[in-house]
């Protein structure tokens, strides 16, 4: 009779086991692990380009996916204008928006962003990765993906998920 | 400053739940009014806490995070209040409310279970410190600025969808508490007495999980505009598979009330069952699988859930090897007697849970074994494998009531043998008759006919012989009857047709036509789109249909309304495709006779909750 | 005592032979259908890939889709940005389904004129989803 419990306790240990083996499948993937970043281009919301190179003059920088459409960005807005305060890099993806309602936006709350790129049809957030906004990305000497946060970023967000890393 | 008053109750009463299983663990009050008292404290607690959490919805206190992106000040005020189980956090809180309820219901019921509402605060525990913790929905939104609102998805806008989930965590949370029984004697070694409150528990649960799931097929049958009733999508069975296994429980421990037999069985199935419903939750919430109805969240969360689940799984059959015995491991059961029938009954049910299961988890085992790669389990899977198994069940789900207990040939030989002649006889004329003929809709119409039958020849035995009748069990039976004939009915003889019309085109459909009238543009407070005008007409009646595309702009969400004309012989579907041109749209027409008798027919099983009596077999 | 031997031996014996032809019902069930998932690329890559039920994946390329206008046939463009497939589709297409979103289509491929036959077309709102098969197409990508 002793074959029953040694079953049973395999069968919930494998059962278990592969669950938590694809949860942290998964969880590799929300927070990229030092993942090379996709290079991409794209038009700025004034009309210049921009590449992902020149996000190599800083040596960390937020990329922070938002839209006028979007209320958790509007949630997050007067952090991302504390963080830009403190004298942090933001550049901006405008996704999947409109570019005057951007303009208008940015005049009537602020603009923390040091280049916003437009990207009218999501197709940098497509490259990213992005499934939503808001969404913002930690990346470091310009190449490497370190933390991609789905939903808003707050203080508590930030001293939880970003500062440890930026830290470091 | 309310936010802050009702997480501070919740953690009191995730302090409280921990204090109550280690005071009933370590120190066994003699006081057996301890537990109640402790009980209603923790209940208290966490209804204030879903009060506050109320409050902050009503008055629109947007600086609450979840609140500000799960509500909206131009909600109207129902769905205001129902908008605080919209989202993940809200809805694990709603659910430990009813999980604490049941807990007190069954300590005022029951005071003399020694350990039983320490297992029960076990589970209960566990989900508060992962709310407080991991989930909490009073969380701040910091810095606190005034926005808005974020909007609930429109397509939960709607009336079913708002009760569906209370009454699903109604039936999760209901399978707590005969774990709880279960644990309690093996612990203390009790008599098989102590075990005997696990039936009615399971039909409560049942009961509740029925009305869920039926809720969620209904909501999803007018709403998601596709006419579809059950999709197989992973949320729908990580409810069905809890379901399965307590019907499975029920049937088992009536056999343990009444025989004294499969106790171990019975045991076994408390925890399964719990660990089916447990599994569910975190199937949904842990974003492992993708579905319209789960809610995105990040994987720390998932594993916490998965490590509870785990825990308690592990707990249960820890105690289950370690102190239960053999008693009642008796085999020795003739093949006519009932207790080979409820052997029937769970071994099938059992298996076809572990089917279910297996298509769910499918995908992610696949993945994880070919290194990457995807795929899909199709509807055709659980179809195929599913219905034979539920066809044999049924057909036991005839003749078991006619057998008794300890029975060596076959009662009822006459009745029973007669009602299968029967059933098949009818079955094949009328599916000659009304239907066109084949095979799963004689063998579905002949099954449906003979659990009629023997129904109504129990029903008219106990009549006759003044015996007690357990209605219960009449309803939960009737009921599954039912829905069965509603979906032999339904899915075999459903019409469908997609076609393309201008303006004043028709397209016959059977013996029936299709007329595009008229098409319009519609504009409400919070959605614009597009409304068509079909008629149908049938013989000499005419009916209009006005089935919708919308696009509702807060969210950015489109959707589709399905034109509906109900009735309860036969619904007409008309769903809207693609705009081929200014006045010609593509739609999509159904037909789908007795599509209602499926809801009708769980309405009348969860009655079966309120219509118990006694239950004698002698 | 015999007959209780017995009637164990029936039952056991019942019982495995029971689960035997579930587990292989279900087995060949499942063969049957299950869908593989690929993106275009992997198509168009130099890999034949032969199975008669399988999933692609990917974004609906912009100025792509050309509806018929007295019919239900449907042709577009499935791309992960790096190549695309020609989808053939005939029936209803879902709300959701539009230029630059996500989308999933579940048919055959036809290597001979390289069309995509589609049979069943998932689009989902991709502002809070992307199907988590394309989102994964693009992180192995990138």
């Amino acid at each position: 009779m002793k074959i029953y419990p040694l079953l049973t306790i395999l069968f919930v240990i494998s059962l278990f086991g592969l669950l938590f083996f694809q949860l942290f499948l998964n969880s590799g993937i929300e927070e990229f692990d030092q993942k090379k970043l996709a290079p991409f281009e794209s038009n700025l919301l004034n009309g210049d380009s921009f590449t992902s190179k020149e996000l190599k003059n800083n040596s960390l920088s937020l990329l922070n996916v938002w839209a006028t459409w979007c209320v958790g960005c509007r949630l997050e807005h007067s952090y991302l204008m504390e963080l830009e305060k403190k004298g942090i890099t933001i550049i901006g993806i405008n996704y999947k928006d409109d570019k005057e309602k951007a303009f208008k936006w940015l005049d009537q709350f602020g603009d923390p962003y040091s280049e916003n790129l437009f990207d009218e049809k999501g197709e940098v957030g497509f490259l990213l990765g992005v499934s939503g906004a808001p969404e913002t990305f930690l990346i470091k000497n310009g190449d490497s993906v370190v933390m991609h946060h789905m939903g808003v970023l707050d203080e508590q967000v930030w001293n939880n998920k970003f500062a440890p890393l930026i830290d470091k | 400053m309310i936010p802050e008053l009702g997480n501070f109750l919740l953690i009191f009463s995730m302090i409280n739940s921990l204090l109550l299983i280690s005071i009933a663990l370590v120190f066994p009050p003699k006081d057996k009014r301890f537990f109640l008292s402790a009980s209603l404290v923790t209940f208290l607690a966490i209804f204030l806490s879903f009060i506050a959490l109320e409050i902050s919805f009503l008055t629109d206190d947007f600086s609450v995070l979840y609140v500000a992106t799960n509500s909206n000040p131009n909600l109207p005020i129902y769905y205001k209040f129902a908008a605080l189980w919209g989202g993940h956090e809200g809805s694990l809180l709603l659910f430990l409310l009813i999980l604490a309820g049941w807990i007190l219901v069954f300590v005022f019921f029951h005071r003399d279970h020694k350990h039983s509402s320490a297992f029960m605060n076990i589970v209960l525990f566990a989900l508060l410190a992962f709310t407080v913790f991991l989930s909490n929905p009073f969380e701040r939104l910091l810095p606190i600025s005034s926005i808005s609102g974020s909007d609930l998805n429109p397509l939960l806008q709607d009336f079913a969808f708002t009760i569906h989930p209370p009454m699903l965590y109604m039936g999760y949370a209901g399978l707590v508490i005969p774990f709880g029984i279960a644990m309690n004697f093996l612990l203390n070694q009790e008599k098989v007495k102590q075990l005997a409150p696990i039936r009615s528990w399971s039909v409560v649960s049942w009961s509740f999980l029925t009305l869920g799931i039926s809720l969620g097929s209904w909501w999803a049958y007018y709403e998601l505009g596709w006419g579809g009733w059950w999709f197989w999508d992973p949320v729908e069975n990580s409810a069905l598979v809890p379901w399965l296994l307590c019907t499975a429980l029920i049937h088992s421990s009536i056999a343990t009330n009444a025989r004294q037999i499969f106790i171990n069985w019975t045991i076994a199935l408390t925890i399964l069952s719990l660990a089916g419903s447990l599994l569910g939750m975190f199937l949904v919430r842990s974003g492992i699988i993708t579905s319209v109805h789960s809610f995105a969240l990040d994987p720390d969360r998932g594993i916490f859930l998965l490590l509870i689940c785990f825990v308690i799984v592990i707990l249960g059959f820890s105690l289950f090897f370690l102190k239960s015995d053999s008693r009642g491991l008796k085999t020795d059961m003739g093949i006519y007697s009932k207790e080979f029938m409820f052997f029937i009954n769970n071994a099938f049910l059992v298996t076809l849970s572990a089917i279910v299961l297996l298509g769910t988890i499918y995908p992610i085992i696949y993945e994880i074994f070919s290194g990457g790669d995807q795929i899909t389990v199709g509807a055709p899977y659980f179809n195929m494998v599913t219905v034979p198994f539920a066809l044999i069940l049924l057909f036991f789900q005839a003749i078991g009531p006619l057998t008794k207990w300890g029975g060596n040939k076959i009662d009822n030989l006459n009745s029973i043998g007669m009602i299968i002649l029967s059933s098949t006889a009818l079955s094949y004329l009328v599916s000659n008759i009304f239907f066109s003929f084949s095979l799963y809709e004689f063998v579905g119409n002949a099954i449906v006919l003979m659990l009629v039958q023997s129904l109504t020849l129990l029903v008219f035995k106990s009549f006759n012989s003044k015996r007690k009748i357990n209605l219960s069990m009449i309803a939960g039976h009737l009921g599954l009857a039912i829905l069965t004939f509603g979906i032999t009915i339904s899915s075999l003889n459903s019409v469908e047709k997609e076609f393309v019309l201008q303006k004043n085109e028709s397209v016959s459909v059977g013996s029936s036509t299709i007329t595009l009238e008229n098409t319009q543009i519609v504009q409400e407070d919070n959605y614009y789109g597009d409304r068509v005008t079909f008629s149908f007409q049938e013989e000499d009646r005419v009916l209009k249909l006005y089935p919708e595309r919308r696009f509702y702009p807060a969210s950015r969400m489109e959707t589709t309304e399905a034109g509906i004309y109900p009735s309860i012989y036969k619904d007409v579907y008309i769903s809207l495709g693609q705009k081929i041109g200014e006045n010609a749209w593509a739609a999509k027409v159904q037909i789908k006779p007795l599509v209602r008798f499926i809801w009708l027919g769980a309405i009348i099983m969860f009655l079966a909750l309120f219509v118990r009596t006694n239950i004698k077999f002698k | 005592m015999r007959t209780k031997r017995r009637n164990r031996v029936i039952f056991v014996s019942s019982l495995i032979a029971s689960l035997s032809v579930a587990f292989t019902f279900i087995v060949l069930a499942m063969n049957e259908n299950v869908d593989f998932y690929y993106t275009p690329s992997d198509l168009t890559g130099s890999k034949i890939i032969n199975k008669d039920s399988l999933r692609i994946g990917g974004l609906v390329q912009e100025d792509s889709i050309k509806i018929s206008n007295n019919s239900l046939e449907t042709n577009f463009l499935v791309t992960d940005l790096e190549n695309s497939i020609e989808v053939y589709y005939e029936g209803i297409l879902p709300n959701l389904f539009k230029e630059n979103s996500g989308v999933i289509a579940r048919g055959f491929y036809d290597y001979s004129n390289g069309i995509f036959y589609a049979k069943e077309i998932l689009a989902k709102h991709d502002e809070n989803y992307i199907p988590k098969e394309v989102k994964k197409a693009l992180v192995n990508d990138s």
